[in-house]
């Protein structure tokens, strides 16, 4: 079950990046080698184009949009609606330039690219405007049509806004004014707005120039707007742009006429003409050429003006000509631009399909780690449960292995009061007595308890090999040594572990011996480890083992059974290392009895004080 | 009544429990002749082989073997026994299998005037059974084990594997036997119980122990009802029909 989980989810994702890597399709554009290429540099070469080549920009954009697609690469993307909006409306499809726009300025919106933003929601608006979107102000984010708000907007936008969108911003809230009939308000954003022109770039001043001159001329500003115009004029010959010097001219031109100062109008509608006659610009040189025929007629001088209609009447046929030059120019880039749209809604489409594929697989693959992770809770809550039960009943067990002290004992013991009783000797049987309830007192109060010091288990031992000394006193002696070096009070020794050992010399070893025998134990350390050896010179082991008859060994005591497990479970339960080495003695090649050594870690013993 | 004294040994490797026993014997039962004392196995055999006694007083646990390894070299020899024991509830079951008299240490004077009294009613009994024998032959036979029974009559042995079933009621339990007779004895069902369940015998309700081998068919029910050998109909208590299901299938 777990094996199949863990195989399915390695296999997710691969799937999920195959899908994501699969069509390479290698593209080439006769003037541009696209291959290679990453989308940004894609967006930036269409971005060169996009005046000079409107088609191969769109295309090369178009191929950006899909390759940052497969890359995912959002602000390839975003740019890429971004550069096709610009297109779009540089064509004067403003419903398709709105689309992108709002695509890609909701993207910057997303990555917090505030410029990138502000280019689109500015030509978001003013394609709205083209459209004559009456809401155009009310949908546009940024201009609202509350004051405070203008203004507030304005001082905070300002600050990250590029000289371009200043300038907007500046016209913008001018034409409010202007709107609202405030010619004072507007006159000030406007003048704004002029100073801000000539920080910006050729085409920004050839924008403003016009935009601004209708501005000016309808706030009455006429004045304003010749200065304005005439810096513009100056601004243009120290640019070198003939463009903008052309512009400015017929500005100027256009607005002596509105002032009724044709003398004043007439050189620079010339100039204007002429500099539209070597630009080609016809539909500048149209407009001058009426406004010059009107400074004539405001003159009085009829004649010229007739001169400059004729003149103008022959500039009809080769406007005629480039009208419809244009128009072919406009269908033919409309037709190019229909053939990419269909490309670009199939590419988003298809990566709308794509993403929602991804996010479904994600889905999956999030519920199949989720499921895996509760499984995997499930689990070790589950084994984890599984060793507190273990631990619980080895507790248990440890339990009730140490409260056994051998039956066997207790009884035989409490049968030596007897035999005080049968002799009358009331104070043997009293002392017996006591000093037999003493022993049970110990073995009971420390039979709830793990550890012990090592001092009440000495006094526990000595208590008890005295009850057996009596018993069987004819059989051996006993020593008890403790090493100088210890401080019995202060190690701590699991109780009862060394009475079996003792209990097993005795009655395995020493029982058996013809004559009286010697028991020896001793407590020390060595290593930093504390150690006891219980060391008998009775028959040994393998004669012991050897004597016991079939009847025997049907019965045999559990003690030395019962004390394995005990350091079995008490090394688990405290990841202690109690060991027990027994060992049979020998003195010159025969068995001279046994010797147990028990040993016990020093750093258990301090940890438990 | 019998005024010759009864010869008796004891066998205990304790000094101190040999002279107890001695001095109390002595004191509350004067009619035992205390012959000799042994300290351990074979220095028992010896003893009980040379000097022939009516009675032994026996510890179960002594060097060099134990008290059945006594009854074992000695079954030849015609006495009764009293066992001593301080704590062996294997050798208590063998001694209840041959309804042995016994003693536990440590010694209660009651106990032991008690013990000596069925003893020596015993050897006074013209048809006494011979239990040191049957202990020993239930040691080295345990499939073919003989149970000795005290019935209102006396006592009487069986075969373990004759029995097919056994009924409590009160103080007394009744055993149903192959052959078809039946025996009352005066003791309660939980003793039987306690000597033959690692038998091939079942408790399956509070008054009745079946033997697994006798039965010869199971009805299902609450609790179901088993059908024994001798046509008996007993009823099984729902709290070990499992165990009943669980051993037939």
């Amino acid at each position: 079950m777990r094996t199949i989980l863990i195989i399915g989810l390695l296999l997710l994702p691969a799937k999920v990046w195959s899908q994501s890597g699969k069509s390479e399709i290698s593209d080439s554009f006769s003037n541009y080698n696209i291959k290679g290429k990453t989308a940004i540099q894609l967006i930036n070469e269409a971005n060169k184009k996009a005046l000079s080549d409107p088609v191969s920009s769109n295309k090369l954009a178009t191929e950006a949009l899909e390759r940052s697609f497969k890359s995912g690469d959002k602000l390839a993307e975003y740019r890429s609606y971004q550069t096709l909006g610009t297109l779009y409306y540089n064509s004067a499809n403003y419903t398709a330039a709105i689309k992108y726009f709002e695509l890609s300025s909701a993207g910057f919106g997303e990555l917090k690219d505030k410029s990138n933003q502000a280019y689109c929601d500015k030509y978001l608006l003013l394609s709205r405007k083209k459209l004559n979107d009456l809401n155009a102000y009310e949908k546009s984010s940024k201009i609202s049509k509350s004051k405070e708000y203008k203004t507030k907007s304005l001082s905070k936008y300002s600050k990250n806004a590029s000289g371009s969108d200043q300038i907007d911003i500046y016209s913008e809230l001018g034409n409010y004014y202007l709107e609202n009939k405030d010619t004072t308000q507007a006159l000030g954003f406007i003048n704004r707005a002029a100073e801000a022109t000539f920080r910006a770039s050729d085409s920004v001043v050839l924008d403003k120039a016009t935009s601004l001159s209708t501005f000016y001329n309808a706030t009455g500003n006429y004045s304003e707007n010749i200065r304005f115009q005439n810096n513009v004029l100056e601004e243009g010959k120290k640019r070198g742009k003939l463009n903008i010097v052309n512009l400015a001219s017929y500005n100027l031109g256009s607005t002596y006429v509105a002032t009724q100062q044709p003398e004043q109008a007439i050189p620079f509608l010339k100039q204007s003409i002429s500099l539209s006659n070597k630009s080609q610009n016809i539909e500048l040189k149209q407009k001058s050429v009426k406004e010059l025929a009107k400074a004539y007629e405001d003159m009085g001088q009829y004649d010229k003006a007739l001169t400059v209609i004729k003149d103008y009447v022959h500039t009809l046929d080769s406007l005629q000509s480039l009208h419809d030059k244009n128009l072919d120019a406009s269908i033919s880039l409309n037709h190019e631009f229909a053939k990419q749209e269909a490309r670009i809604q199939k590419l988003i489409s298809s990566q709308k399909q794509k993403e929602a594929d991804i996010k479904r697989q994600r889905t999956i693959l999030w519920s199949l780690a989720a499921a895996l992770g509760l499984f995997g809770l499930l689990t070790w809550l589950l084994i984890r449960s599984i060793r507190q039960k273990q631990k619980a009943n080895m507790q248990i067990k440890l339990q009730s292995l140490r409260a056994q002290m051998n039956p066997h004992f207790i009884f035989n013991s409490l049968n030596s009061v007897n035999n005080f009783i049968s002799k009358n000797d009331e104070r043997s049987a009293n002392r017996y007595l006591s000093d037999f309830s003493k022993l049970m007192r110990t073995v009971l109060k420390n039979s709830d308890q793990d550890f012990i010091s090592l001092e009440t288990e000495i006094q526990t031992l000595r208590i008890y090999l005295d009850l057996e000394h009596f018993r069987f006193g004819e059989k051996f002696d006993y020593t008890l040594e403790l090493a100088d070096d210890m401080d019995a009070a202060l190690v701590q020794v699991p109780p009862m572990l060394i009475q079996p050992y003792i209990e097993n010399a005795i009655w395995h070893g020493l029982r058996y011996k013809e004559n009286k025998g010697r028991l020896e134990i001793r407590f020390y350390t060595e290593n930093d480890k504390l150690f006891c050896t219980v060391k008998d010179n009775g028959i040994g082991r393998e004669k012991s083992a050897a004597l016991k008859t079939e009847n025997q060994k049907t019965y045999q005591s559990t003690g030395i059974k019962n004390t394995k497990e005990r350091i079995e479970l008490l090394n688990k339960l405290h990841g202690t290392k109690l060991h027990i080495a027994i060992y049979d003695l020998t003195e010159n090649g025969l068995p001279s009895g046994t010797m147990a050594k028990i040993s016990i870690p020093y750093i258990m013993q301090l940890e438990e004080v | 009544m019998n005024h010759e004294k009864i010869r008796a040994i004891i066998a205990d490797d304790e000094s101190a429990a040999r002279e107890t026993l001695n001095n109390y014997l002595s004191r509350y039962c004067p009619y035992i002749e205390v012959i000799a004392e042994a300290k351990d196995v074979p220095d028992a055999v010896d003893k009980i082989q040379k000097l022939k006694p009516s009675l032994l007083f026996l510890d179960v646990e002594m060097p060099f073997g134990n008290a059945f390894d006594v009854l074992e070299q000695t079954a030849d020899q015609n006495y009764e026994t009293i066992f001593v024991t301080a704590f062996s509830e294997y050798a208590i079951r063998a001694l209840n299998f041959s309804a042995s008299y016994y003693i536990l240490k440590p010694v209660s004077i009651e106990e032991l005037i008690k013990a000596v009294e069925k003893a020596r009613e015993s050897l006074n009994d013209d048809k006494r059974i011979n239990r040191t024998a049957i202990i020993a032959q239930n040691m080295k036979n345990p499939q073919g084990k003989k149970l000795v029974l005290p019935t209102t009559s006396g006592f009487e042995v069986v075969a373990v594997k004759d029995i097919i079933r056994l009924s409590g009621s009160g103080n007394y339990t009744d055993i149903f036997m192959v052959d078809g007779r039946k025996k009352v004895v005066s003791k309660v069902l939980k003793h039987f119980q306690d000597l033959l369940e690692d038998q091939g015998f079942m408790r399956v309700h509070k008054s009745h122990m079946i033997c697994l081998e006798h039965v010869q068919a199971y009805h299902k029910g609450r609790g179901g009802v088993l059908t024994m050998i001798d046509g008996a109909e007993i009823e099984v208590s729902p709290t070990r029909k499992q165990d009943i299901l669980d051993y037939f299938q």
